[in-house]
């Protein structure tokens, strides 16, 4: 009895510092963030902070700007996401096929991943930019005329959703590359003795087997999209308009160019429950390979 | 990055000269006015500081002790200002302001007055609206570095060739720009910050200025306004008004005849474009003109004429003057309060003001500084800019000294781009700015 | 059930290393034939080029004379079983399964039926909605075996189907095998490196070794007329004693003391070896004719024992009863009758009556 007390709190104590970490470190800031978005909280204000009870949660419910970047966050994910995806799996098939020069081809087109966003945003900038950007001079030599790509605002979202494809998609690559390589060979061999074609093998046998991976990849690129920021500072600011003001860029501006922190802190926890909710529902599915 | 509000009123001083006395203390000491101690600087990304930076080894040496420099983005070093003012004592002894800053940064800020007092230091040098831009309450609250204002640049080889006349007002800057679009075929007529957010709400409200308008409801003082002691039922935005309707029916008519890809144009770009030769005209802030004025190879190069913010119809013309000032921290070290005076009397000396001038920096808050040759020479706008001042036609209650200031930006930022887009109508664009901004000024509780 | 032809079938892989050299095999229709071999001998290899999942180098494979070489496995209409099993991990039991007849589209209902009747057949009706991943390795073979019954194909190839299971469930699940390959009458060929496994399921065994087949015949067969030195020491348990000094003297050759008369054969080919099955091996008395021996170390295997013997020729193994069993350290005589002495040339090969 007392030996087990004792192995109790020996455990209490070998753990303790491990959930402490995790507080400081994950629930902290969240709750943080909370307490903020429950005041009137300016930075640049002189005066100090006052408790505003739910007043920025009702604002944003009138909020046409913060509404407006919550649908343009979800284009923005569903564009990006869907297209890196698609690429993604075609260059991992491409590269699982032992030809040569492809390895160095795959090496090598894991360069944008290592990039900064930063920079990607800026290199992009200047590529389509309307007055010195290389894009419309090569499309000048094929007759084309200059295409405003960052000020048009179809444009400018699928510009953004390009750079974002460039970068990103060599990282789907890898992640189902690597799981594609992972699949066991015999699998495949008992799939085409049994008489599957090589359409039927990919629909039944490959993609349910690397579904746990497109849904990894999935989850960790959308919630990196939804994320996303410097691409938007970088190469269009939000605009045209409102058409790329992703909610972390409205975020951005409210909490860090006009220091009103308690309105930030407001779409920040709204943002947080929208991405607990939605990887929750993904997370479930990589758990339970059930439903396949 | 973001290098919101490049602006550093680099102003022109105003007064006739007395060149000479005033830097007593710092120019003293032969072996720097440092003394071998080590000064902690808060800088921001803008030409003043890069130039410091870029001499940073020459300016140790001249100043006989170590400089740590730390240049920060623009939004960066607003947060660090008022984080560091968080503190029990400053990390920093030196911090850049920039002017509409002051507003906000009051309560943060040693004043210079006592100091000024004890060592007999002379501001008349600068230009008055300069010196004055800091003055809060009877307070000095910073010491011009960079002071600037936001002014016109204009081809005057190409105005010649079409026969245009010099636009000075909105008018003739429209009516300029057409006929340019129209004639030349990769030429377009004027450059300016129409890109969302900062860029395009800091032009909202200077454009705003020249209609003699400010964006909230400032007691005016002739042609302009007092901004020594803003009330709270002076927070009552002004944006839906006949002078916000002319502002936006003025951006709606640039944007016909300006470059493509105009809705991005910002800081950088406006100038780079124009020194490129595509476009006629771009608004400026004066100390970039060196980036073509010291480029040999760009058309602008001694083909440009400076002039002050073209106005409206009936207004007078006033640039908004803005840019960087040298301030000290108020929860500073008390023991460093005197070095650090002595630094920002050496960091912002005629010496110092004209070497900057050398590097690409063309700013000259000093009378004394704007007269010399080879000043003139390097930056032709310093001499064009001291005539405005000595016109009185800068000033910087275009950007009140708020702490809203930002959210206003903001606000007409985003607001007006969509109006530009065509996504909505100058009015609607009008008329939620209005709305929004009236609901931030009763939510900061000042009405 | 069809007639298989392999017809001078090589196989060498793209790094040059041969796998399969000149391989001729034929396979009648509803024969089971296992292949017996060490691992490398090419077995694994022509199983493969077999199902289609490896290409032929050169030669032919005829099913019912037709040449599939090239062929894809699916148009070949042959079912196979893996060592490794190879179930589909995400689909449950029913639809590994099925999987045949759904590639063949068949109606939902045939499929149900089936699969449920080869599910009672296979004793595995009470797994059909689990996973793989949840089941015993003999019931996942079960599954996998199921999954080749399911149709009629052509051919079963099994590739060393009882490999990773443990002792007992081989020996029931060989049984099964046998009596299913009974049951379906299709055509099966097995590989396995156990022969005891390869003499209870098959009609035939093919030896392998380096490529090359080395015999083909009944278990019978290769025990008492191996073809060559390999076979005779690949086959047998425990295996075959062999001798390597003879001394042939005119018509009579000795193995250490014992002198034989020299088998008809060896006038074309010297014999350069002997061997002699530890099961036709007979201790007799120091007086009799034979090799001298000393028992050194008795293995009981159950109702006999092995006596591990030093000869004046070499080690020499000789089955015993137990209650006949010497004591270590006894000294005797091994005898065999001459028919049961195998010789071998150099090369290897064996010399056999007859072949004069």
């Amino acid at each position: 009895m007392s030996r087990n007390r004792e192995a109790k709190r020996a455990a209490i104590v070998l753990v303790s510092p491990a959930m402490l970490l995790l507080f400081a470190l994950n629930i902290f800031p969240v709750l943080y963030a909370v307490y903020i978005s429950l005041h009137h909280w300016s930075l640049a204000s002189p005066n100090p902070p006052r408790f505003a009870g739910l007043f920025n949660y009702q604002e944003l419910w009138y909020d046409g700007r913060f509404s407006n970047s919550l649908g343009v966050s979800a284009t923005f994910i569903a564009l990006a996401v869907l297209i890196e995806l698609a690429l993604g799996f075609g260059l991992a098939f491409l590269f699982n096929r032992k030809l040569r020069g492809l390895e160095t081809l795959r090496k090598l087109s894991l360069l944008p991943v290592m990039a900064m966003p930063l920079v990607v945003g800026l290199v992009w900038f200047y590529m389509l930019n309307q007055n010195f950007g290389v894009t419309n001079w090569v499309l000048s030599l094929f007759g084309i005329g200059a295409q405003p790509f960052l000020t048009d605002g179809t444009l400018a979202m699928l510009s953004v959703v390009l750079a974002d494809v460039w970068q990103w998609t060599p990282f789907v690559m890898l992640v189902i590359f690597a799981a594609l390589q992972s699949l066991p060979e015999y699998v495949f061999e008992a799939a085409r003795m049994d008489g599957l074609t090589e359409r039927e093998i990919f629909r039944r046998i490959t993609l349910p087997l690397l579904r746990p991976a497109i849904l990894v990849v999935l989850v960790i690129r959308a919630i990196d999209a939804f994320r996303m920021i410097e691409l938007v500072f970088m190469m269009t600011k939000g605009g045209p308009g409102g058409s790329t003001e992703v909610l972390p860029w409205y975020i951005y501006t409210t909490g860090f160019l006009s220091l009103d922190l308690g309105y930030a802190a407001a779409m920040a926890v709204v943002m947080i429950v929208l991405v607990t909710l939605g990887a929750q529902v993904f997370v479930r599915k990589i758990a339970d390979p059930g439903a396949a | 990055m973001t290098r919101r509000t490049s602006a550093a009123p680099r102003g022109a001083l105003t007064g006739i000269l007395l060149a000479g006395s005033i830097l007593a203390g710092s120019a003293a000491s032969a072996e720097g006015p440092l003394e071998g101690r080590s000064i902690r600087i808060l800088g921001i990304g803008d030409p003043v500081f890069q130039v410091m930076q870029k001499i940073h080894g020459q300016m140790e040496e001249m100043g006989g002790g170590s400089i740590q420099l730390d240049v920060r983005p623009f939004d960066v070093l607003h947060q660090q200002v008022l984080l560091n003012a968080q503190n029990d004592v400053s990390n920093y002894d030196i911090i850049a302001v920039d002017l509409p800053q002051f507003g906000e940064y009051m309560p943060y800020l040693t004043d210079f007055g006592p100091m000024i007092e004890a060592s007999g230091y002379d501001g008349s040098d600068f230009h008055e609206v300069a010196w004055t831009g800091a003055q809060f309450g009877g307070r000095q609250l910073g010491i011009p570095l960079q002071p600037h204002p936001e002014i016109l640049a204009y081809r005057k080889d190409v105005f010649e060739e079409y026969g245009l006349e010099p636009p000075t007002t909105h008018e003739a800057l429209l009516h300029a720009a057409q006929v340019i679009s129209e004639k030349s075929d990769d030429m377009s007529g004027v450059c300016w910050n129409a890109a969302r957010g900062t860029a395009l709400g800091q032009t909202f409200i200077t454009v705003m200025g020249d209609f003699g308008a400010a964006p909230i409801d400032m007691e005016k003082q002739g042609d302009d306004f007092e901004m020594g002691d803003i009330k709270p039922e002076n927070m009552h935005p002004t944006i839906d008004t006949e002078a916000g309707k002319a502002t936006a029916d003025y951006l709606l008519a640039m944007e016909e005849v300006s470059p493509p890809g105009i809705l991005n144009m910002a800081w950088d770009e406006r100038v780079r474009v124009y020194a490129n030769g595509g476009c006629a005209m771009t608004y400026i802030w004066a100390g970039r003109s060196a980036i073509f004025e010291q480029d040999d190879q760009s058309p602008a190069k001694g083909n440009t004429a400076y002039l002050p913010h073209p106005s409206g119809p009936g207004a007078p013309p006033r640039s908004t003057l803005g840019g960087w000032y040298l301030a000290i921290p108020a929860n500073i070290d008390p023991e460093r309060k005197e070095l650090a005076w002595e630094a920002i009397q050496w960091l912002s000396s005629p010496e110092m003001i004209e070497l900057y001038t050398q590097h690409g920096n063309c700013v000259s808050p000093r009378r004394s500084v704007s007269q010399l040759e080879n000043v003139q020479a390097a930056c032709p706008v310093i001499p064009a800019v001291d005539r405005m001042a000595e016109a009185g036609e800068l000033a910087g209650w275009q950007r009140p000294p708020v702490p809203e200031i930002q959210k206003i930006v903001d606000v007409l930022g985003a607001e007006m781009h969509q109006m530009l887009s065509g996504d909505k109508s100058a009015e609607d664009a009008l008329e939620s700015s209005q709305r929004l901004l009236d609901r931030e000024m009763r939510k900061a509780g000042y009405y | 059930m069809a007639h298989v032809q392999i017809r001078n079938v090589s196989k060498i892989y793209a790094d040059g290393t041969p796998a399969v050299t000149g391989l001729d095999l034929d396979i009648a229709a509803g024969e089971f034939l296992c292949v017996l071999g060490p691992s490398g001998c090419g077995k694994s290899s022509t199983l493969r080029m077999l199902a289609g999942l490896e290409e032929v180098s050169t030669g032919q494979i005829l099913v019912d004379g037709d040449d599939v070489v090239g062929r894809p496995a699916r148009e070949r209409d042959i079912a196979m079983v893996f060592e490794n099993y190879a179930l589909y991990p995400h689909l449950d039991v029913f639809a590994n399964i099925a999987m045949p007849l759904v590639a063949r589209r068949r109606p939902k209902a045939e499929i149900r039926d089936r699969v449920g009747r080869i599910a009672g057949t296979m004793g595995i009706t009470e797994h059909l909605a689990k996973r793989p991943g949840k089941l015993s390795g003999g019931q996942r073979q079960r599954v996998s075996l199921a999954r080749a019954m399911i149709r009629r194909p052509k051919m079963f190839l099994m590739d060393e189907p009882l490999g990773h299971l443990e002792e007992y469930m081989r020996i029931e699940l060989r049984r099964e095998i046998r009596a299913l390959h009974e049951a379906a009458g299709g055509t099966t060929f097995y590989i396995t490196h156990d022969q005891e496994e390869a003499a209870a399921v098959s009609d035939r065994i093919a030896v392998m070794s380096s490529g090359e087949l080395q015999q083909l015949g009944t278990m019978k067969e290769l025990i008492e007329r191996p073809a060559n030195r390999f076979v005779a020491e690949f086959v047998g348990e425990p295996p075959i004693s062999i001798f390597e000094e003879l001394r042939a003297t005119g018509t009579e050759v000795s193995i250490g003391d014992w002198r034989l008369p020299l088998p008809p054969g060896s006038r074309k080919a010297r014999p350069a070896s002997a061997g002699v099955r530890p099961a036709h091996f007979r201790i007799a008395g120091s007086d009799m004719p034979g090799l001298s021996a000393e028992a050194r170390l008795v293995q009981p295997m159950g109702e006999s024992a092995a006596v591990l013997c030093d000869t004046p020729a070499g080690d020499a193994t000789v089955i015993v009863p137990m209650a006949a069993v010497p004591r270590e350290g006894d000294r005797f005589r091994l005898v065999a009758a001459p028919e049961h002495v195998h010789f071998f040339a150099a090369s290897g090969r064996a010399i056999r009556s007859g072949e004069d």
